[in-house]
């Protein structure tokens, strides 16, 4: 009697939204490895299921839009959480965005930034995987928000650095390398750190949104 | 005529009751669920009428207030009327004002009359005997005792609401909020409760302040059919402003969250369903606005601004205070038989007059901090409007000045391609004259004729070379170019002749002797002469400088 279909079926939708980014950033990850050890083929499908993920999670996040604005009982939070989908949606899209850049661009990645570009990417995914929880917690437990969003600022800062040491190394050491081919893995470097960037955009959200469910 | 004084009074009391009561009433529950307001207030007034019906058929309880008693429709209009002023002076002060107040003060103000003149006559009376005496006693002893026991509710009732809400916050905060259930799922039961809470606080609502209604309208089911009859009219009037009202407050002061509404509307509606179970009229806004502060407390927050807190309490206060010294003062005068200057009158009139004096200085106070604020927010606004509107002028002034420029262009080019056009017509025919002059000569026989002809021909070439007509065109244009140049020099010197004239603007636009000489059709040696005839013309000494002091002109 008390609750009704979409409730449940909105529920389902946004945990099935968060598994989704958290799918799509293990591809992620997986995509930059097998570009700078050159396993084409697996790219190749990494890049298939990015792009699959990426439509899916945007269908899905315009259906948990459209229920939550038939819900009442949300009037006063929809707004925030839309918008908190929707910056989780363009999460996503960097994602894509990025790993087909590499395939686009195919930029020229010495071997010995193998290691670097890995950590920095492990670094920036970790920063998004930790705000997908405090999103989560926001419905569930918003007391916790505060404490796991302290995570997502710690990889984010960390994420910053090693972009940092990627850009010096590049610049300062590497003097094989044309000025050409320093602007585009700065740029590569700076799409990559883009993601804690916009993770930390989502930990700043749901502080606000914490204060305002008070 | 009575009867129409009453039902607009009664109208205009159920159009404040809607209007101010019931719309903080349920601020909080629009503030945190999407409810539709026209509904909200059209249920109120149905919920209104559907309680007086029950209560008419004793299957709900009713503030009973046995010691306010109206004697006539008079006493009524009355009544309404001193409300009604006082809850419109208290709101121009500022100040959060209840009807609900206003008529229990003015009622208590008009009784007391009465009272104390029963009093007096009870003495009179106590020599023919004393039974009458107790009995006038008794009825006046109940009024002081009805009306303590309201200030006292008044008092105790938003410390209760306080208080409760305070203690159900917690509860919830200790209980609901630890259990961590999805927030959808969660705010899917809340809205039921919420929707249940709004409609006990309704039924809340119109029992306490139905019995206050019922003052105004005749016994039994008749006076509900006349309650509601009235509540329709008001309803198609003004739900719009009510609606209104609503907005506004969810919008500044009840901007609040799901739990909170919750804690609220509960609080104030047991505090209410317990001042008509103890015969109490309360103020619904005020116990709202209590219970607010209740929520805030446990949540360790402010929930409202110091200066609405500070306005409510005053209301609080004042209302009642206010529409007794009105009804009091406006009833003595009615009553023939006082003697205002004796016993407690004297005391009354002197405290009516005192309060309706605070009034008015918290009424000009306010209005000059009003006027204050004001004219600090629309003297920058003032100074940017005029501005812009100095910077629009100049926009405007810029355009109309370019615009004016080109059509000035546009007219010269017209007047250029008019030339050209007049200009290849008049080649056209010179050539052809030239041609069948020049084929005339073959067909003369003697070398004296043709001589003469070939003569002919070469003077008319001659003429030619003057260009006459296109210096003419030059010159209109050149004129119009420096119109002001030329009217200057027409209007400083008037004896110059049309020659000089052209000189001077040849002049002006810095052109050499010889190339005057070639453009007036004049030898170099005349374009001298010329010169110097118009440094005289134009007084010039043999230092000063002829183009310099043209084209200072």
């Amino acid at each position: 009697m008390f609750f009704s279909k979409k409730s449940d079926l909105t529920i389902a939708n946004i945990n099935r939204f968060f598994n989704m980014i958290d799918q799509a950033l293990l591809v992620f990850k997986s995509g930059v490895k097998d570009y700078l050890y050159t396993n084409t083929d697996e790219f190749n499908r990494d890049l298939e299921t990015m792009s699959q993920l990426e439509s899916e999670a945007t269908i899905l996040r315009r259906e948990i839009e459209g229920n939550l604005y038939a819900q009442s009982a949300l009037v006063r939070f929809r707004g925030d959480i839309m918008r908190l989908l929707e910056t989780m949606d363009h999460i996503i899209a960097n994602l894509k965005n990025s790993l087909f850049q590499f395939e686009i661009e195919t930029p020229n990645i010495p071997s010995e930034l193998n290691t670097a570009f890995t950590k920095l990417t492990e670094l920036s995914t970790l920063a998004v995987a930790c705000a997908i929880p405090a999103a989560k917690a926001y419905f569930t437990n918003p007391e916790k928000i505060a404490e796991k969003i302290n995570r997502v600022y710690f990889y984010e800062k960390e994420t910053d650095k090693q972009a940092q040491a990627i850009k010096r190394k590049v610049f300062h050491e590497m003097d094989e390398l044309k000025l050409s081919e320093k602007f585009h893995l700065r740029y590569f470097a700076l799409h990559i750190e883009n993601l804690s960037d916009a993770a930390e955009k989502v930990a700043d959200q749901l502080s606000v949104m914490t204060i305002k469910q008070r | 005529m009575n009867t129409v004084f009453l039902l607009i009074g009664l109208g205009v009391i159920l159009l404040w009751m809607i209007r101010s009561d019931a719309a903080i009433l349920f601020a909080p529950v629009v503030s945190a669920c999407s409810v539709k307001r026209s509904l909200l207030v059209g249920s109120v007034f149905f919920i209104l009428l559907l309680t007086l019906l029950l209560q008419e058929a004793g299957c709900l309880p009713r503030a009973a207030l046995s010691f306010l008693q109206i004697g006539s429709t008079r006493q009524c209009i009355t009544l309404a009327v001193t409300a009604l002023a006082t809850v419109m002076l208290v709101e121009r002060v500022g100040a959060f004002a209840s009807i609900s107040y206003a008529l229990v003060g003015a009622l208590v103000g008009m009784q007391w009359v009465q009272g104390a003149g029963t009093l007096a006559q009870g003495a009179g009376t106590l020599v023919q005997g004393a039974e009458g005496a107790v009995a006038q006693g008794a009825e006046a002893g109940a009024l002081v005792q009805g009306a303590l026991r309201q200030v006292v509710a008044w008092i105790v009732a938003p410390l209760a609401a306080f208080g409760l809400a305070a203690l159900l916050y917690k509860g919830y905060s200790l209980t609901v909020s630890r259990m961590h259930v999805h927030m959808i799922r969660l705010y899917e039961v809340l809205k039921h409760f919420l929707y249940g809470g709004a409609l006990l606080l309704t039924v809340a609502f119109a029992l306490n302040y139905g019995s206050l209604l019922k003052i105004f309208s005749p016994k039994g089911y008749q006076g509900v059919i006349f309650i509601g009859g009235i509540a329709f009219v008001i309803y198609l009037l003004a739900a719009r402003i009510t609606e209104k009202h609503i907005r506004n407050l969810t919008e500044r002061e009840f901007d609040v969250n799901f739990p909170c509404s919750l804690c609220v509307i509960y609080s104030a509606a047991f505090v209410l369903f317990l001042g008509t179970r103890l015969n109490v009229v309360l103020a619904a806004p005020h116990l709202i606005m209590f219970a607010l502060l209740g929520v805030g407390l446990a949540q360790h927050r402010d929930k409202m601004e110091g200066s609405t807190v500070g306005k409510m309490v005053l209301g609080l206060a004042l209302t009642p205070v206010v529409a007794f010294m009105l009804s009091y003062a406006f009833r003595l005068g009615t009553l023939p038989h006082r003697d205002p200057l004796n016993g407690p009158y004297v005391f009354i009139v002197v405290l009516a007059v005192a309060g309706t004096a605070l009034l008015s200085y918290l009424y000009y106070k306010q209005r000059l901090q009003e006027q204050r604020k004001h004219a600090n927010y629309t003297s920058p606004q003032q100074q940017l409007f005029e501005n812009q509107k100095a910077l629009n002028a100049l926009d405007v002034k810029s355009v109309l000045a370019e615009n004016q420029n080109l059509y000035k262009r546009l007219e010269q080019k017209r007047g250029e391609l008019i030339n050209v056009a007049l200009n290849i017509s008049e080649q056209k025919e010179f050539i052809a004259t030239l041609y069948s002059k020049a084929k005339a000569i073959d067909s003369l026989t003697t070398p004296e004729e043709k001589e003469a002809a070939v003569k002919e021909l070469q003077l008319l070439l001659l003429q030619r070379k003057s260009f006459s007509q296109e210096m003419d065109s030059f010159y209109t244009q050149v004129e119009l170019l420096h119109k002001d140049f030329t009217l200057k020099l027409n209007e400083k010197f008037p004896l110059l002749t049309a020659q000089e004239k052209k000189l001077a603007t040849l002049l002006r636009l810095g052109f050499s002797s010889k190339e005057l000489a070639t453009l007036m059709n004049i030898s170099a040696k005349s374009a001298e002469i010329s010169r110097y005839r118009l440094r005289k013309k134009l007084n010039l000494s043999r230092e000063d400088n002829l183009i310099a002091f043209i084209k200072s002109i």
